[in-house]
């Protein structure tokens, strides 16, 4: 089974839940931990996840920032000796793209899907860029 | 062929594009809108959201049909995008055999017509007089017209639910 946690500061793991489910019409892979936004303690829930991981599972833990202390308190708790693969500083690309695949999460793939989705933030420019225009590129 | 033809009021959108391709092992994507084929800009924000290895095409509704027609789109597979029914209906007209189905996705959320004389189809369908007719002429067409959004969404008829209308 997928499943991924997302932890966060404040509510940025909800948020992820929803892009999910406006673009792709399930989010029941996705568990979010807002970190900090009541008096309840992630540690706890982030616990909780990584127990609840089989080792037939396909498990991820992305966290917002690198040295930011979701990302420590996910660090400290080891999920690589479970089979978790924890990525940090994540953007919407890799999520949405380690949702619809059909790949296992392993560290190289993990590493591949971080490689592809760095690619899409950049300074928007616009001009013409890659496309092909005539029918004969098209069809060649 | 057309393998699909995708009628989606947001054309060609980043991840949504890319899992289609995926899904339908499509490797050239063919956007038939008179607008964004006549405006540099818009069709400049589409070739950004063209997801790496996809070939792209914008072309009018009349060249669409050319393209749909060239022999060389029989041997390819093409996943075609339209931003209402009533271009859809059009290319599928005019290439008669060369589009394998129509996905009836998103359409008529922006199209700026009168919103009181909309009906809704089904959610994310919101259709106008116009487009309602041209959705029951396309179900009379010879290949399947569904509706689904995602991948894993399962797939409705039109005609299903252009009969509880």
């Amino acid at each position: 089974m997928k499943k991924i946690l997302v932890a966060t500061h404040g509510r940025l793991a909800s948020g992820v839940k929803s892009v999910a489910e406006v673009l792709l019409h399930d989010d029941s892979a996705i568990t979010v931990v807002d970190c900090y936004v009541d008096e309840s303690d992630p540690n706890e829930q982030i616990a909780e996840f990584i127990d609840g991981v089989r080792p037939e599972d396909d498990a991820l833990i992305v966290t917002d920032l690198l040295g930011g202390s979701v990302c420590n308190m996910v660090t400290a708790m080891q999920p690589e000796k479970h089979g978790i693969v924890h990525v940090t500083g994540f953007n919407i690309a890799l999520i949405l793209e380690c949702l619809i695949t059909g790949e296992a999460f392993t560290p190289e793939y993990i590493d591949s899907v971080i490689a592809q989705a760095s690619t899409s933030m950049r300074r928007v420019v616009l001009r013409a860029g890659g496309a092909t225009d005539t029918d004969d590129d098209f069809f060649g | 062929m057309i393998v699909q033809l995708r009628v989606d009021d947001r054309l060609v959108h980043g991840q949504v594009t890319l899992m289609w391709g995926k899904e339908l092992s499509t490797k050239g994507i063919l956007v038939a809108n008179d607008a964004a084929a006549q405006n540099e800009t818009q069709s400049s924000t589409l070739k950004m959201a063209c997801p790496s290895g996809q070939k792209l095409l914008i072309r009018t509704i009349d060249d669409a049909i050319k393209i749909a027609n060239d022999p060389r789109a029989g041997e390819m597979r093409i996943f075609a995008l339209t931003g209402n029914i009533a271009d859809a209906l059009k290319l599928v007209k005019g290439a008669p055999g060369r589009i394998g189905s129509v996905n009836v996705a998103n359409v008529g959320r922006f199209d700026r017509s009168d919103d009181a004389a909309k009906v809704l189809l089904t959610t994310g369908v919101t259709l106008n007089p116009d487009e309602v007719a041209a959705a029951r002429e396309l179900c009379e067409q010879d290949l399947p017209v569904f509706h689904q959004v995602g991948v894993t969404d399962g797939k409705v008829k039109v005609s299903d639910l252009l009969a509880k209308l």
